[in-house]
This record gives structure tokens, sequence and C-alpha cells, in this order.
């Protein structure tokens, strides 16, 4: 689980850092504060060799459909547009470990740094995951860290075709059904059952919900079809990370406490964390709360801001968000 | 849902709700419009207001002035030493002298009320402000009838003094932040002077 992180000339950040980062982290902040580059950002450290598949351009933001994705894409990457200066995205872990990726031009030694004697002493590693846009991805870890495997929730719909894989690959789980089926009632109450069919060319999750027959997932509301794809990608336990941009998406305020409590059990239970973004003031709430009622209160509130030009992240612990909370105070 | 946000760089940070209609009509009257008052809630919440202010959106970037008032209640070196604690526990300038500011980005004042040294409260002060008021003497000698009559004075009987002043206006029921807003407390009285002093510097 990462601990810290730290950002360096990465699109609008100049050099952000964060030193105490939760199982359950949440990013708020106004609009062009970089909430979504954060979790770019992390996307591109933990992904490892599998950072370029599927295509990092269509992951979090809309793709360019004609083909200038070398000139809108990657060189945006870089704070100022600055090629110049290596990108640098630096994590530590619980363990003590670290992993660090430099994006740069690949005849610029920053972006390829030699191992100093500590890490090779550690068995660190400096890997080339390939390169993009005219620019080299490295990255650097321990000989045995794997690559994580990373979930992403964008504000993009979701693949229905994907989410029948996924809800089947959590349902062959002992008792795994019943429990997604358990935290989708808080959203649709008249929920009866979920099933994966397969009635055309591709399979798609139905519901019941109590009509003369079962509704394809995808003709209910986009909150019940975006939860049930988090719930079933947590369940399936095949992500340690899990990324939620704009995380209230299509849900609405009263249910965002049953949403949160059924979040942080599952990340608890399955040991993943999760880095979500919000506009909301109602989904803050709710997530203190749903934190509250567990024993190790594990989730942190990171503003992003922009201060004298520079973004900064302002993080909530416990204390300080229970007082913003209790004196109505913006923290948004 | 409104949220309190900052909008201006002279924060000023008073106790309860009939605090901050108290001080909006004193710095109306000052004219001191760009001084913005907050609500930090009771004496025990201020820890943690202040922690959570000092994060909020606006306050690194904005926030040049931070003026805080408390009541000294029973001990007043207590009091101040209490802002004092809370202040440091949120990593801002703690002034090392009473009702002077000190530190930068922000500059901080605490004034404790009724004045650096006496027990009291904000209603102390403005008993302070009216204690030559002609109708003065029938609310003390209200208040000791009743504690004759009942067996026991109101407590905190300030509080009782200056309700039992208000019934006496024209306009009798109003709670002292209200009263201040039509008027029923003589700004020019000697007794605000360290207040308007303290405000003035912000």
């Amino acid at each position: 689980m990462l601990k810290s992180l730290r950002i360096q000339r990465f699109r609008g950040f100049r050099d952000l850092q964060i030193g105490m980062l939760k199982r359950v982290n949440l990013f708020a902040g106004k609009n062009d504060t970089g909430k979504t580059a954060a979790l770019e950002a992390l996307y591109l450290l933990l992904r490892g060799e599998g950072v370029f598949q599927p295509p990092f351009a269509g992951v979090f933001r809309s793709v360019s459909r004609d083909g200038r994705e070398a000139e809108i894409i990657w060189p945006w990457l870089f704070h100022d547009k600055d090629f110049r200066r290596t990108v640098t995205i630096f994590g530590s872990t619980e363990s003590g470990d670290s992993i660090e990726l430099r994006i740069g031009r690949p005849e610029d030694r920053s972006a390829q740094p030699e191992l100093p004697d500590e890490l090779r002493r550690r068995r660190y590693r400096r890997i080339q995951l390939g390169s993009a846009g005219g620019f080299a991805f490295h990255v650097i870890r321990p000989d045995q860290m794997a690559p994580l495997r990373v979930g992403v929730f964008s504000t993009h719909p979701a693949d229905p075709r994907q989410e029948a894989i996924d809800y089947n690959r959590v349902v062959v789980k002992a008792g795994a059904e019943e429990r997604l089926e358990g935290l989708m009632r808080k959203v649709e109450p008249s929920l009866r059952k979920l099933r994966s069919l397969q009635t055309g060319e591709l399979p798609l999750i139905y519901a019941d919900v109590g009509l003369k027959e079962m509704i394809p997932v995808t003709q209910l509301g986009q909150g019940f079809e975006r939860l049930l794809d988090i719930y079933s990608e947590l369940m399936a336990a095949e992500c340690t990370v899990l990324l939620i941009d704009e995380i209230e998406n299509g849900i609405h305020h009263s249910i965002m406490a049953d949403i949160w409590k059924g979040l942080a059990n599952a990340a608890l239970d399955m040991g993943v964390q999760i880095f979500a973004t919000t506009h909301s003031w109602e989904c803050v709430v709710a997530a203190h709360r749903a934190f509250e009622a567990t024993p190790d209160y594990d989730f942190a509130l990171h503003r992003l801001e922009r201060v004298d030009d520079a973004i900064r992240a302002v993080t909530y612990d416990r204390e300080a968000l229970s007082a913003a909370i209790k004196a109505e105070l913006e923290v948004r | 849902m409104a949220l309190e946000e900052i909008r201006s760089p002279k924060q000023l940070l008073v106790e309860g709700k009939s605090g901050v209609a108290f001080f909006n009509a004193l710095i109306r009257h000052l004219g001191l419009a760009d001084v913005q008052i907050q609500d930090f809630g009771g004496k025990d919440d201020l820890r943690g207001f202040l922690n959570a202010f000092s994060l909020a959106p606006g306050f690194a970037a904005g926030v040049k002035s931070l003026g805080i008032v408390r009541d000294a209640e029973s001990d007043a070196r207590a009091a101040r030493q209490s802002v004092l604690d809370s202040l440091a526990a949120a990593r801002l300038p703690c002034p090392a002298q009473a009702e002077v500011f000190a530190g930068d980005r922000p500059k901080v004042g605490v004034l404790i009320l009724p004045d650096a040294c006496a027990p009291g409260m904000l209603e102390t002060l403005c008993i302070q402000s009216v204690s030559g008021d002609p109708v003065w003497p029938c609310v003390e000698d209200y208040l000791r009838c009743v504690a004759e009559k009942a067996g026991h004075a109101p407590k905190p009987l300030d509080k009782a003094r200056i309700q039992a002043f208000l019934a006496s206006r024209e306009r009798p029921g109003l709670l002292l932040g209200h009263a201040a807003q039509v008027g029923y407390f003589p700004w020019d009285n000697p007794a605000f002077e360290r207040v308007k002093t303290f405000l003035r510097q912000m």
C-alpha cells in the first residue's frame, strides 16, 4: 500500500507532495487543480509493464480520433510542456520500499538514471517500460515487486461486456453473489437478483427488479451500473488499487452513506487501496461517517489547491475533517 | 447547503451566533468592511475549528490577519493560554502579548473578554457600556429581589443582567447580538475602546 506520493513536473504539478496516504483517499478541489491528473500519475506509477495497455490516452480523458495522439496527449504530461525537465513520480510503500517513474526524452540521462549503490544493494532495478510520443518511460522498483493490478473507473460510460465478465468473476466465489446483491440493494431496494445472461452476441448483466422480465442493468440508472462495476472489481479481488474519478457521478446524495459503507468494508476486507476524486460535500461527509464507524479510520481527504501559482495538497485527518464538518467549513 | 468560505484576508473568529451578530454590528459601526466573522462554536470547539480552518480553501493563499475573541469566563489567563495552545496545535503564530497582533501570513491576535485580566464574558463588557444608563439601578434592584425571593442568583449572572437591561428597551426581548445591531449599546463608550483598538489592528 502506498504511504506517500510525490509528483514532480507532471501536468499542472510543479512539485506535489502527499505525505499521509491511507487505505482510502479522496481528492477534492476546485476545477483545474489536478484531481484527475493525480489519478493519472498514480496509474502511470503503478501499472508498470501494463502502462500502455489499454492505451493511456483513453483511460481518463476523451480520446482524439484524428491520429494526433502524440501531439495532444504526451507533450502535455510535462509541466508547462517543458520536455527538457524529466517527469518524476515517486511513491513509498507501507513496507518501506519505493517505486519511481521517470518520463523524459530518450537521450536525457535524468530520465533513465543510474541506480545509486544503496538501491543496488537493496536489489532495485530500473526497467524500461517502453516509449510513447517520443518519450521514454522507466520505472525503478525492487526486483521482487510485481506490477500492481490497477482498476480504473473514469467518468466514461462503462463497457457492458466487461461488466459482465467482471460480474462472472465475482459470482464464482462462494457467497459473493449474495453479498454483491446486498450491496446493490442499497442503491435499488427493489432488486431481487442479478444474472449475467447471453441473449444476443454479447453477455449482459440483467437485474430482477420485480418487472415482468429481467432488465439489462444498462437500462437502470447510471449510478447503479457504475457501482455494480466498482463493487464487482473490488470483490473480484484481482486489483490492489482502485482509481475512481468523480465517484459521486450518477449517485444521489441520500445513498452516499451506504455506498461508502460498502466501499469501506470491501476495501478493508480485500486489502485494496482506493483513490477517488469528488466535487461533492455529501460525498465527503458520507465517507467520513463511514470510516468513523470502522476501527482504524483508514481514510484521508486531500484537497488540491492552487497557492502562489503552484498546486499543493492539504490533507485532512479525522480530527480536522470532523471539525470542518461540524462547523460546516468548506473543504473542497 | 451554504458552507462557510473564506472571502476576506481579515478573519475574526468569535464564540457563537450571538458573538457573530455583536461583532458584525461593531465592525459595521467602525467601517471595517473587509473583516469577515466566523463562528468557532463554543470554547471547547476552538482547537478543532482552528485546525480545520487553517486547512480551509483560501486560508493559506489569502488570510493575512486572524483575530480570535473568547470569553474569559472564570479565568482570563487560562482562557488566553487555551487559545494559544489551540493556535500552536494548528501551527499558527502565537502572539506573546495580549491584544497585540504578531506573526506573519497570518498575523494573529487574541482578545479575551471583558479584558485581559478580569473574569467575565461579552455580556460583562456590554454591561460596562450601559451601567451609566438611567434604568441600570432598576436592573440591579430586580436581580437582587430575584435572588432574595428565589434563594439563588441566576448563573451566569451577567447574562441575566444584560437580559434584564434589554427587557427595559422599547423593543424588549432582543438577544444580545440583535440588540447590538439595532443600536442598544453605545459604541462610543470607553468600555469598547480595547475591542475597537483590537479590531483596527487587523
